[in-house]
């Protein structure tokens, strides 16, 4: 399968405010901190953490909605990392991005007919009012809305949470993109809502043959969606894998806590046991040396303080970042 | 936008607070007059055809004044100058300050630096000080009055205008619209002023009250336009020809009226207006 | 006896169309100890009973019922014996309800005012009792002098749980405590209240629309559908045997990490609308079990299994 994008040790600094007048040396945030990875056509590509782990950051550098600091993107083998805006206007109508809140995703003044067809204006792909609206009612059938006048004319106030997602993702296939960053696309929704716009996107996947990067905290809803998960801490990727392996057979120490931390669905006495510590994610400005989740880790040894482990392939297509290599 | 329903929906919750249709009220009956005036001015007030200081009468239902001018008439036609006045300046201040606000916020860095820099010391100036000072210099008449004003006037509304860009900028759905390919000219034009039209009308008309009370403040000093006399001017002539040692009310009242009722008009309307948006802008 | 009866609450919301039905004839109990689940999407009314409990509604009305604690009457109390009762006996940890924490106060000041305010303790006194609670719920009490943004969410999180337990309360009522926390502390929050709760004998309400968490931290479990109890019991036997179409409907739409299949399955439609409510089962358009019976009549609440209750013509009571 070809690879449709890369990235190559993508970094993101962001300047911290000095915590006071006198130091000299600029203090920075690591929020993305060499991540290198590549994602196949047709798969789904979940990347996991929590938060301040840096994926909110990623999902805007890889369509370059913010610079990276240093690092390359490839899309489609083409490096697009310093091309121009009109370059990269163009290569926009190919790379679309669903965003996390429905509330804050639709312009409120705008009805739905004109946020579905604004990247029809924007590309000016089509000037007749008549064809936008024929387009923007195939994209509203696509995602399962309907394609009425009256609905067309209903500003966001006037839907709910699940409809604001679906015209999000009725606005994004307008223009035929087939590679999508989404970034939370239910995570701010009830659960049944949610339920329908992951099995909505699932079954897009199959009928346009579209490329996810998946980005989210909710592990069940990624495990359920993607292919492979990278899982982050901290700006690095710690794991790589299978969704299947990555979830059940965990190498890294910080994704066997999230794992044990996830409330499975049915009542487990067995739930919990591991969630001992107290350690929760820091934002460290200067990351701790070696290791950077050696202060959590229930496995730390001298070498973790110190020295930065290396990505290493483990098992076939099974990849981590960690000096404790567990046999298991 | 501006479609029907939003529109009815739009009066539908103006019209529940009363002190706002009652400000329209007062405002369309001053506008209504005005735009009639030929209609229901008794008179023709560039003629004398009364006895000079006469006090009201059936004739003359606000007396005359000191040439025999029946001051009903005065009062009708003064009150075109007055609003047109208003408009203008005002316009001119919403025009100006909106288009420096908007600049200044959406393009942020030195650009954002310099004007705001410029609003700073417009804004430190003392206004009224200084609208006299040009004025004085630039001598009296009504273009003189709707420069200084438009000169001293644009700083607060550019702050205010800024603030709302810089916050609508930051939303999710302008970021939408960046990852869509949009450009700079599209979200402002598209998404940033939709957005930021409300606070604009809504200070837009708090404008046309600042700028009646002004306007009429300095024809009072002395500095209007005489041949275009307007309810600040015509307090200038009641005080310099003696209406005021005389008690000829009649003269003094209703310029000082007028004023007073559409300044009120104007500001009941631009404070329903505030809220109405301010809400529209919380709500989700 | 239990701790907390509540008898067929109605709570209405005043809006321009007509009253909105938020609760609509809402019966449960709450036993001394014990932990107990409200769950429903999000509109189903379960925030609506605990404003309705802490007399808490703005915008609408307890219209009818019955509300008692340890046999006394909630409802009809003066507010200013209510406001002794509030915090006192019962307290809430909600981000909506009650804005969680104030932005200008440090936290130990806080702890400190919802401690003065209702005793005669001296703000010596009140401070050192803070540091306790921060200990109790694992923050360092040192961080007593810390504003709310120097702490992290989950400690946020952990400081209004202590503020909650200040005044000893016998039932603490939490609306979707965890819900903007990441999964880690989600599970220390959890794990941190389950255990205060029994070390403390405390009564908790859990509100939230995770069933997961639900399943994970109480002994019982309340659904909610459009301002109704649909299905009521124990939390083993209701996640093991759910008999209301809505309850098994919502089941299958969380994607379980743990089970062998990847099946999610949708409930079409979406919840009616709670001023002009469907005559007879609220739930019949979306009810993949409708029968004839279920658009003219309303179900009542049966038990179909030792305490194991629901409003369902379809399903068949225990004899």
């Amino acid at each position: 399968m070809e690879t449709v994008f890369r990235v190559a040790d993508l970094r993101k600094l962001f300047p911290a405010k000095r915590s006071s007048l006198f130091k000299r040396k600029r203090q920075f945030i690591h929020a993305v901190d060499g991540v290198t990875f590549e994602v196949k056509k047709g798969e789904t590509f979940g990347i996991v953490g929590e938060s301040g782990c840096g994926k909110t950051t990623l999902a805007r550098l890889i369509l370059r909605l913010v610079e990276p600091t240093s690092g390359r993107i490839f899309f489609k083998g083409q490096d697009i990392t310093s091309l121009n805006r009109s370059e990269m206007k163009r290569l926009r109508r190919q790379m679309q991005m669903i965003f996390q809140d429905p509330y804050s995703s639709l312009d409120p003044r705008k009805n739905v007919l004109n946020i579905v067809a604004e990247p029809l204006r924007v590309h000016n792909i089509a000037k007749d009012g008549s064809i936008i609206k024929e387009k923007v009612q195939e994209s509203l059938r696509l995602v399962d809305l309907p394609a009425s006048e009256s609905f067309m004319a209903k500003i966001p106030d006037e839907l709910s949470g699940g409809e604001r997602q679906r015209v999000g993702v009725a606005r994004v296939l307008i223009l035929g993109a087939e590679f999508i960053v989404a970034d939370e696309p239910v995570s701010m929704l009830d659960a049944n809502v949610k339920a329908g716009v992951t099995l909505l996107m699932m079954e897009l996947k199959q009928k346009i043959g579209l490329t996810y990067i998946y980005i989210t905290h909710e592990i069940s809803v990624a495990y359920y969606i993607c292919s492979r998960i990278a899982v982050m801490y901290l700006g690095k990727i710690v794991e790589l894998g299978n969704a299947e392996e990555v979830v059940n057979l965990p190498l890294h120490p910080y994704t066997r806590l999230l794992m044990e931390a996830i409330p499975p669905l049915h009542p487990d006495d067995k739930w919990g046991k591991a969630i001992s510590e107290r350690g929760e994610l820091p934002l460290f400005i200067e990351p701790p040396s070696g290791c950077r989740f050696h202060p959590r880790c229930p496995h730390a040894q001298d070498i973790c303080k110190v020295e930065e482990p290396e990505f290493v392939e483990v098992r076939g297509g099974h990849s981590v970042a960690c000096h404790y290599k567990n046999p298991s | 936008m501006l479609k029907k329903s939003n529109l009815i929906e739009f009066w539908r919750v103006y019209k529940q607070r009363k002190t706002a249709v009652f400000g329209l009220a007062i405002v369309a009956v001053f506008v209504l007059a005005i735009v009639f005036a030929p209609y229901i001015a008794p008179y023709d007030p560039s003629l004398r055809i009364g006895a000079a200081f006469e006090s009201p009468s059936w004739q003359h239902l606000l007396g005359t004044n000191d040439i025999g001018v029946d001051i009903l008439s005065e009062l009708i036609y003064a009150g075109r100058i007055s609003l047109m006045v208003g408009l203008i300046a005002a316009s001119l201040v919403v025009m100006t300050g909106s288009t420096v606000g908007l600049i200044s916020g959406y393009f942020g860095g030195v650009v954002d630096e310099i004007l705001m820099r410029m609003t700073d010391i417009v804004l430190i100036l003392p206004r009224f000080p200084l609208m006299i000072v040009m004025a004085a210099y630039l001598g009296p008449g009504m273009w003189t009055i709707i420069f200084v004003y438009s000169v001293v006037g644009w700083a607060s509304l550019a702050r205010q205008v800024r603030s709302q860009v810089l916050s609508v900028k930051e939303s999710t759905f302008v970021e939408a619209s960046r990852a869509i390919g949009a450009g700079n000219t599209h979200i402002m034009t598209s998404h940033i002023l939709p957005n930021i039209g409300g606070i604009i009308i809504a200070n837009g008309v708090m404008e046309i009250m600042f700028a009646i009370l002004t306007e009429a403040g300095l024809s009072f000093l002395g500095l209007g336009d005489p041949t275009h006399k307007s309810w600040g001017v015509m307090l200038y002539f009641a005080q310099i020809r003696g209406a005021f040692l005389r008690g000829a009310w009649w003269w003094i009242f209703p310029p000082g009226l007028c004023i007073s009722l559409i300044s009120c008009g104007f500001n009941f309307i631009g404070t329903a207006l505030n809220d109405l948006f301010g809400l529209k802008l919380g709500k989700r | 006896m239990p701790l907390l009866t509540v008898e067929n609450l109605r709570t209405y919301y005043f809006t321009e169309k007509g009253p909105a039905k938020a609760v609509d004839g809402v019966s449960f109990s709450v036993d001394k100890g014990e932990s107990l689940g409200i769950a429903g999407e999000s509109g189903c009314g379960k925030s609506t009973v605990a404003l309705s409990i802490m007399r808490l509604i703005k915008g609408g009305k307890v219209v009818q019922g019955n509300i008692t604690l340890d046999g006394t009457p909630l409802l009809d109390m003066p507010i200013r014996d209510f406001r002794r009762i509030r915090w006192e006996r019962i307290s809430l940890v909600s981000q909506a309800a009650m804005g969680g924490l104030n932005p200008v106060y440090r936290i130990g000041d806080q702890i400190v005012e919802a401690i003065t305010t209702h005793t005669k303790s001296k703000k010596a006194e009140a401070w050192k009792r803070a540091e306790e609670l921060l200990k109790q719920v694992e923050i360092d009490p040192s961080r007593a002098s810390n504003y709310p943004h120097e702490l992290s969410g989950g400690m946020r999180q952990r400081a209004m749980i202590a503020m909650a337990l200040a005044l000893n309360p016998e039932l603490v009522i939490a609306d979707e405590p965890t819900t903007a926390l990441d999964v880690v502390t989600q599970a220390q929050v959890l794990k941190l209240m389950r255990g205060l709760q029994r070390e403390l004998n405390v009564s908790i309400i859990l509100i939230s629309h995770d069933l997961s968490i639900l399943g994970q931290t109480c002994d019982r479990i309340i659904i909610m559908y459009a301002g109704k109890i649909v299905e009521m019991g124990d939390v083993q036997a209701l996640f093991r045997e759910p008999r209301h179409p809505y309850t098994k409907a919502l089941l299958s739409s969380f994607p379980d990490i743990k089970s062998e299949s990847r099946t999610l399955t949708v409930l079409p439609g979406s919840p009616p609308d709670l001023i002009d409510t469907p005559s007879g089962c609220r739930f019949y358009p979306r009810c993949p079990q409708v029968q004839d019976i279920c658009k003219a009549k309303e179900p009542t609440i049966i038990e179909v299994a030792p305490k194991h209750y629901v409003a369902c013509h379809q399903v068949k009571g225990a004899s």
